[in-house]
């Protein structure tokens, strides 16, 4: 912990807790108003020093921090502002000053070690004397002063070591980290006794260097190997004297033996222009490879000139021949044993013999690629593509692996699975979906190690195919109607597919869609695209058969149906069904509404000018409705958007349909009716009873969030006063925790929840994790777990029952059913609620979720297992479970350095229940606290804009979906099921895109 | 009544007077969990609106209609002043005509559920929770309830189907279950919050026939909330049989992933053999990816994966190596 210099008493207003509900209006009048509100947005940490990764830094150096307003020196105290030793992990000591109003300076108590790196963490709750805050933390790392060349200090192989192993890499430890840069090619050589270099690859690891041979090492040999005084560490010092390590590798008695051959024996139709190629059990001398020890010669024993080549490993011998070689012709490759003979490094020879007999065909022409999907040069390609490549003959599947075959996406290189297509193609398939927008490349290695045909003409060249993908993760998606299984289909009927997006238009009109028999006719059709892009409908030209089979299919792929974004369906889509004998004449009923408020409650509705939903269902007797060609009637003072623009981003449904009103689409202020006009798949329409509403515009006045709004969300109350923090009650409650138990498991725990509930709070309002903001998007509020300091926060109590219920309360007893209750402030007058308890009975009350759920548990089990048992039974006492810290496993398990791998599958298992509850409760918590802490900030001013948000009396979104945050009601498994978010109108204020007069 | 003593009463009776709660628990409060909790229910309309000392709020209401119990004929709510979350007083009008759900403390009323206890006095609900009142448990109050689900009113049918999941004991006929099921389709449809509950009565009907139209939902699902909800209550359903209809249903990779995040849920051993099940069935490759590093993180050796191609187990080894459970931040201060 850093001791700031004090020079300013904390105020004490901060320790005041504002009990008092508002008036009427909204303000806590609990809290006095705090320091002047002036200044905007958050803090900025203009520059520092150290900067970021610098080196050789003075070990009396103090760290210098200059911010653009004048900082409050007490929040440098808080406990995320450190500086550490970064190996370590050891806290520095050391004292704030400013030194300007804006320039603080941190100096150590005592002076930094010398060549010690070290990191320095600024707190995202450092504030200014305004109460701005940061808002992003801060760190940077530093080397200090570094003069000592470095030093070995430990190598893996000792020098003058006997019987090493021939194929291993020798490691080298260093007492600092080495400079990458530094290993070029003469600064470790590996070298023989005759002086003679042997092929090696150096690599860095932090502080230490591993030497790796390319090929086994000979047998019983004494090597040297030398790092020069040009490696250096990353502050720049050189070796002191370069480094020798002589050792002596282990004998080595052990024949190479043949592992495999091409061309195989007896094969045929070899190319004329092959290089059969050997591969042994171990590397091997390339200079034994000659006339007397391997025997080229063709069908009249005349011999092959050849040349060898050896593979960087000299595991695989490559005999060229000097010429190409005569096609149809026999000949003959032997490797013998006896007087001259191929031998491996150590000088071994060959244990057996090897003949290899093959025929030259006439083929000596490499494999040309034909055809690709996707194309080369292609864009809008989908990520979850499976490329496939076709060539102009028979490969040799042999060679199709995926070393020959490769992938890769901005540069960097994608698992996929490799496998042959058929005789002549290859397909490789992304094991996982490939980003989107990424520049990607498929490979083909050419050259005497790549891909080849049948008769071994390796590719030229590498053959590469590049595309970009699409900037859509999304597969498309149909509804098909009539649908699979349709009976009695009437005679007059179209069909129709009805897409979850905007198709790109002209793949429509193809024949992407298409209506055939069942034995695949293709029936004529009037093709027509829905207004904005989401479906297609098939109008036979003719009527179709009576009591006959159709088939609507859809194409995918490439030359398929399409997304706007190019993603296409990665298999085909059809429904079959049967007609009927008659006709279809009678128009589909359809009603309208807004936001999905029944008809009954619609008079006299006002809304904002966007965010709403006009929504409709429709249904057709003995029929289907065709939901892409409804139309959107609308009366107003001005032209609203159009059905196309409402179409686009809708969500569609068989007898459905839900459409928002975009921003960009905004209607304007006045009165409207809305009618919606939709037809059935025989083209009878219906038209529903006109909906009148009024628009009303919002505002710009006043922001919520002058600066960043903080909130401690505060688990240390102890409202009951039974002398343990309520939020510590209910993990006894959930069997989080024992008393007595392992108490590091329990800490782990009760992180992890903490952890959780920070998180998933955050991500509701837009934010990182650990709370930082993540773009434009991010809400100007910031959550901490402990005491944000001396900037100005809303306090939010989190744990216990409801205060307001009965005392004494335990398992089986009866909930209140109030899991939280906040100040409502509009516009956030305030910024420093206390919603902690109190006469008011405020704060986050997760105990309550708790004796519902238990309660209902007692009445359904062991019949039923409720989703809050699936939980929580392992753990619960109450429920028969296994506390957390009473486990035998939990020691072990419960821990940040718990290695799966290593575990047993009783103790993965025992983990991941724990965990499991873990994050099911953390999200209830957030969710709840999301909401309160909703109202504290103006959420949701009642009545329609300019003056509400269209909350309603309760302060609550009216007519709220049960996904809403500010709903007024939740339900567990709904909260652990499905994603909540603000509604868009509760969003925009947050995000202050619209305001209240 | 000394002052202390007189503080303490008033402290309590502001305890068990408040009329306002804050965000309420759904099925804590239905219409037919307030019916239980209350003592009496009424149709009672406000006559007066005041604020009273220690800035509490008092508004009195006259019984117009009495559903149930012995209510008096007018009583008083008070609540603290001022607009805060759940407080329901402060919006209510002179006039204003309100169901209330009231259960009795010493010698005063106050609400039942919280805010969900006192709300408007439409025709329809007040009808409804005549029929509850009369109908309190039984094939009669299922029956009402699963009619319920059709309500045009959001309220009623929303609390039916919490209602229905937090019945003791369950006792569908072929005709509720059918209404079930519509309902439920209707509402994964819709993307609406009713769709949880009414999945809980689904899988506690422990009826085969609506597990196998739900998992055909969950396999064909293009949306992975609607599938994660579905896969909750397929994993509860006291149904014999589903993960061997997923594995059988997997015939396309989408439908296959679906199977594998099934399994995944099972417990340790049942997700094992399901994942080696479908391992055998399914040649997706991104399926096969799936599944094998379910396994290895379960623990089952790499060589035991050879129907997955190498790639496939190289890939799933290098994936479950990076992946990382939660690990909160423990770094010492």
């Amino acid at each position: 912990m850093l001791d700031a210099a004090r020079t300013t008493t904390r105020p004490t207003w901060l320790g005041v807790l504002g009990l008092l509900a508002a008036c009427g209006g909204g303000a806590d009048a609990g809290a006095p108003a705090s320091a002047s509100l002036t200044a905007l947005g958050s803090v900025q940490l203009l520059s520092h020093d150290p900067a970021d990764g610098a080196i050789q830094v003075a070990v009396a150096s103090e760290i210098v921090l200059q911010f653009d307003a004048a900082m409050a020196t007490e929040s440098f105290g808080d406990d995320d502002t450190e500086l550490r030793v970064e190996a370590t992990g050891a806290l520095v000591p050391g004292t704030f000053r400013l030194v300007t109003p804006q320039r603080a300076h941190f100096k150590p108590t005592t002076p930094l070690a010398l060549e010690t790196d070290y990191v320095f963490r600024l707190s995202p709750l450092t504030c200014d004397e305004d109460g701005r805050i940061l808002d992003v933390e801060r760190s940077f790392r530093f080397r200090t002063l570094d003069q000592t060349p470095p030093r070995l200090v430990a190598a893996d192989i000792a020098d003058n070591a006997t019987g090493v192993i021939r194929d291993r890499p020798v490691r080298l430890t260093f007492d600092e980290r080495i400079d990458p840069a530094s290993l070029t090619a003469d600064a470790v050589q590996l070298r023989n006794s005759a002086g003679q270099r042997l092929a090696t690859t150096a690599t860095a690891a932090g502080a230490a260097i591993v030497v790796a041979p390319h090929a086994d090492l000979p047998g019983d040999r004494q090597f040297t190997l030398t790092v020069a005084t040009s490696l250096r560490d990353v502050a720049g010092n050189t070796l002191a004297a370069a480094i020798q390590r002589t050792f002596r590798t282990a004998v080595d008695a052990v024949q190479p033996t043949v592992q495999g051959a091409w061309p195989t024996n007896g094969r045929t139709g070899v190319s004329p222009l092959a290089t059969p190629r050997i591969v042994f059990s171990e590397s091997m001398d390339p200079a034994s490879v000659g006339p007397s020890s391997v025997r080229f010669r063709d069908e009249w024993n005349s011999p092959v000139a050849y040349t060898v080549a050896a593979s960087p490993d000299q595991r695989t011998l490559r005999v060229i021949p000097a010429l190409p070689l005569a096609p149809n012709r026999n000949y003959s490759l032997t490797f013998v044993t006896g007087g001259a003979v191929v031998r491996d490094v150590s000088g071994n020879p060959l244990a057996t013999s090897l003949t290899c007999s093959f025929r030259t065909g006439t083929d000596a022409a490499p494999p040309q690629l034909v055809a690709s999907v996707p194309h080369d040069g292609a864009d809008r390609v989908p990520g979850d593509v499976v490329v496939e490549l076709q060539c102009n003959e028979a490969l040799d599947p042999a060679w199709i692996v995926p070393a020959t075959v490769t992938i890769a996406a901005n540069g960097v290189e994608w698992d996929a699975l490799v496998e042959p297509l058929g005789a002549t193609g290859v397909r490789a398939t992304p094991l996982t979906p490939l980003p989107t927008g990424a520049a990607c490349t498929v490979r083909l290695v050419g050259g005497p190690e790549g891909v080849r045909d049948a008769n071994g003409n390796p590719l030229a060249a590498d053959l590469v195919v590049a595309f970009t993908t699409s900037h859509d993760a999304g597969t498309p998606m149909a509804l098909l109607l009539p649908p699979e299984g349709a009976v009695d289909v009437a005679r007059n009927t179209a069909v129709c597919a009805t897409f979850d997006d905007v198709m790109d238009t002209a793949t429509l009109l193809g024949d992407g869609v298409e209506l055939t028999t069942d034995a695949s006719v293709a029936i004529a059709c009037d093709v027509s695209v829905a207004d904005g892009g989401r479906g297609v409908t098939l109008q036979p030209k003719q009527t179709l058969a009576a009591n006959t089979f159709y088939r609507v299919r859809v194409r995918s792929g490439p030359t398929g149906v399409r997304r706007a974004s190019g993603n296409w369906l990665p298999a085909p889509l059809s429904a079959r069904f049967r007609t009927g004998a008659g006709l279809d004449f009678v128009a589909p009923t359809a009603t309208c509404t807004v936001n999905g408020i029944a008809g009954s409650r619609q008079q006299g509705l006002a809304l904002p000018p966007d965010g709403f939903t006009i929504d409709f269902d429709a249904s057709d007797a003995g029929g289907f409705v065709d939901m892409t060609r409804c139309e959107l009637l609308l009366d107003g003072p001005a032209a609203g958007p159009s059905t196309a623009t409402l179409l686009a981003a809708a969500t569609l449904g068989n007898g459905f349909a839900r459409m928002r009103v975009p921003m960009n689409a905004a209607l304007a202020t006045g009165s409207w009716t809305c009618r919606v006009r939709v037809p059935d798949l025989c083209g009878n329409y219906a038209v529903t009873a006109p909906m009148a509403f009024e628009v009303v515009q919002p505002t710009t006045t006043m922001l919520p969030f002058e600066r960043t709004q903080v909130v401690w969300i505060r688990t240390d109350l102890d409202l009951d006063r039974n002398g343990r923090a309520d939020f510590d009650d209910d993990l006894l409650r959930l069997g989080f925790t024992v008393d007595g138990g392992h108490a590091a498991s329990q800490a782990f725990v009760r992180q992890a929840l903490l952890d959780g509930v920070l998180a998933e709070t955050s991500r509701l309002y837009g934010r990182g994790p650990r709370g930082e903001p993540t773009g434009p998007e991010s809400v100007a509020i910031r959550f901490a777990t402990r005491s944000p300091g001396q900037a100005s926060h809303m306090q939010m109590g989190v744990g216990g029952f409801d205060p307001s219920g009965p005392p004494g309360r335990s398992y089986g007893s009866e909930s209140t059913g109030v899991l939280g209750r906040a100040v409502f402030d509009l516009r956030n007058g305030n910024a420093s609620e206390r919603n902690t308890g109190g006469g008011q009975a405020l704060g986050v009350f997760p105990g309550e979720m708790f004796l519902y759920q238990a309660r209902l548990h007692q009445q359904v089990h062991p019949s039923y297992q409720t989703t809050f048992a699936q939980r929580f039974m392992p753990l619960c006492p109450q429920m028969g479970g296994t506390p957390v810290g009473a486990h035998l496993h939990d020691a072990a398990t419960l821990r940040a350095d718990f290695d799966d791998a290593a575990a047993t599958s009783s103790q993965r298992a025992r983990r991941q229940t724990v965990l499991a509850a873990v994050g099911a409760w953390s999200k209830v918590i957030a969710i709840v606290l999301a909401h309160e802490i909703g109202h504290s900030v103006g959420l949701v001013a009642p009545g329609a804009a300019p003056s509400g948000l269209h909350g309603d009396a309760s302060l609550h979104n009216s007519f709220a979906g049960a996904t809403e945050v500010m709903a007024a009601n939740i339900s567990y498994e709904t909260m652990v099921s499905m994603p909540y978010a603000f509604r868009d109108i509760d969003m925009a204020y947050l995000r202050q895109r619209v305001v209240m007069r | 009544m000394t002052p202390a003593w007189r503080h303490r009463a008033r402290t309590a009776l502001l305890a068990l007077a408040l009329a306002g709660a804050g965000r309420s628990q759904d099925g804590a409060s239905t219409l037919a969990a307030n019916l239980e909790a209350a003592d009496a229910v009424v149709v009672a309309t406000v006559t007066e609106h005041e604020s009273a000392p220690q800035d509490m709020l008092r508004v009195r209401f006259v019984v117009a209609t009495s559903l149930t119990g012995a209510p008096p004929a007018a009583f008083t709510l008070t609540e603290p002043a001022g607009a805060c979350c759940g407080r329901s007083l402060f919006a209510l009008q002179q006039g204003d005509v309100r169901l209330a759900f009231l259960r009795r403390r010493g010698p005063a009323w106050h609400v039942a559920g919280g805010p969900r206890g006192l709300l408007p006095a439409t025709a329809e609900v007040v009808a409804h929770v005549r029929e509850l009142a009369v109908h309190r448990s039984g094939p009669a109050r299922t029956a009402l309830l699963v009619a319920a689900l059709d309500a045009p009113g959001p309220r009623i049918a929303d609390d039916a189907a919490l209602a229905l999941a937090a019945q003791p004991a369950l006792a569908l006929d072929p005709a509720a279950r059918a209404a079930i099921g519509s309902a439920l389709q209707r509402e994964l449809d819709r993307r609406s919050g009713r769709a949880a509950p009414l999945l809980e009565v689904a899988a506690r009907s422990a009826d085969a026939g609506l597990r196998d139209a739900l998992l055909e939902r969950y396999l064909a699902s293009p949306r992975d909330d609607e599938a994660a909800l579905l896969a909750n209550g397929l994993l509860r359903a006291p149904v014999a049989g589903t993960m061997d209809l997923a594995i059988a249903g997997a015939t396309d990779e989408r439908r296959g992933l679906r199977a594998a995040e099934l399994a995944s849920g099972l417990g340790s051993d049942e997700a094992v053999a399901a994942c080696f099940g479908l391992l055998a069935r399914t040649t997706a490759p991104r399926v096969q990816l799936r599944l094998c590093e379910e396994l290895l993180a379960r623990g089952v050796p790499a060589a035991q994966l050879q129907r997955a191609p190498r790639a496939v187990v190289d890939s799933a080894q290098k994936r479950v190596a990076a992946r990382r459970l939660v690990r909160p931040s423990l770094e010492a201060r």
